[in-house]
């Protein structure tokens, strides 16, 4: 009998937690979703602000191509706003960006201010934390 | 346009209501979680209702937060949601006035 007092005890309980999981939690009342797409926008926007970073070069194959804007292609521009990603794992956010600085500012500077107005605006917008954002800067913008 | 009720819910009122909210600029499909309603000869944009859930699926204004949102969203909705739980999908935010 000892035995079998463990296992008998929870399948007694079982159905009556059951039941209590069924009845509608007073403030639970749904839940959110924030797509990835909101994320990089936000962060996107950040770097538009900052008149010392912009649009990144377009790349080919991974690396920039040089004199791209001699041949029509859009050129990096300090004026429009860079191309970022976003993923969201649950609650955590992992933002990538390729944007141009204005020469000669400060790399770190720039990247800094960027990555802690990302931060903090995603957190207070959509109560996501960010993880990481990754910043490559292809270009420097006379 | 006749009352269009989906499991006991009215859905151009729960549309309507969701929309009104100062937070939400529109209600739109498509990803991520395509939601949609169809009735006889028309759609309803951005809300599902599946089972016990009711979906809305918003672009979010720009300069509201999601927490403003939701609060926004559930008191309006909740109402007219007839016991449905109601999930929230931002789905998209508007551009930032230029300029600025």
């Amino acid at each position: 009998m000892r035995t079998t007092q463990p296992t008998t005890t929870p399948r007694m309980e079982s159905p009556l937690a059951e039941a209590s999981r069924v009845l509608p939690e007073p403030d639970y009342l749904g839940d959110v979703v924030i797509s990835e797409r909101v994320v990089a926008k936000i962060a996107s926007q950040a770097v538009y602000e900052t008149p010392r970073a912009g649009a990144a070069a377009p790349r080919m194959f991974g690396s920039v191509m040089p004199g791209a804007g001699h041949m029509g292609i859009r050129a990096s521009d300090l004026a429009a706003r860079p191309k970022t990603s976003a993923q969201i794992d649950s609650s955590v956010v992992y933002v990538d960006m390729a944007i141009s600085v204005r020469w000669p500012e400060s790399l770190a500077d720039v990247t800094e201010r960027i990555r802690d107005t990302v931060e903090d605006r995603i957190k207070a917008w959509t109560g996501l934390t960010v993880a990481r954002v990754r910043i490559s800067v292809t270009d420097l913008v006379a | 346009m006749t009352d269009a009720m989906v499991d006991g819910v009215d859905i151009d009122k729960l549309a309507a209501a969701a929309e009104d909210c100062p937070a939400v600029d529109a209600l739109v499909e498509g990803p991520p979680a395509m939601a949609a309603t169809y009735l006889p000869r028309r759609r309803v944009t951005g809300i599902r209702i599946e089972d016990d859930v009711v979906t809305i699926q918003v672009r979010l204004r720009w300069e509201s937060t999601v927490g403003q949102l939701a609060r926004q969203v559930w008191s309006a909705v909740r109402p007219l949601a007839g016991g449905h739980r109601v999930d929230i999908v931002v789905a998209d935010i508007t551009a930032p006035a230029t300029g600025g």
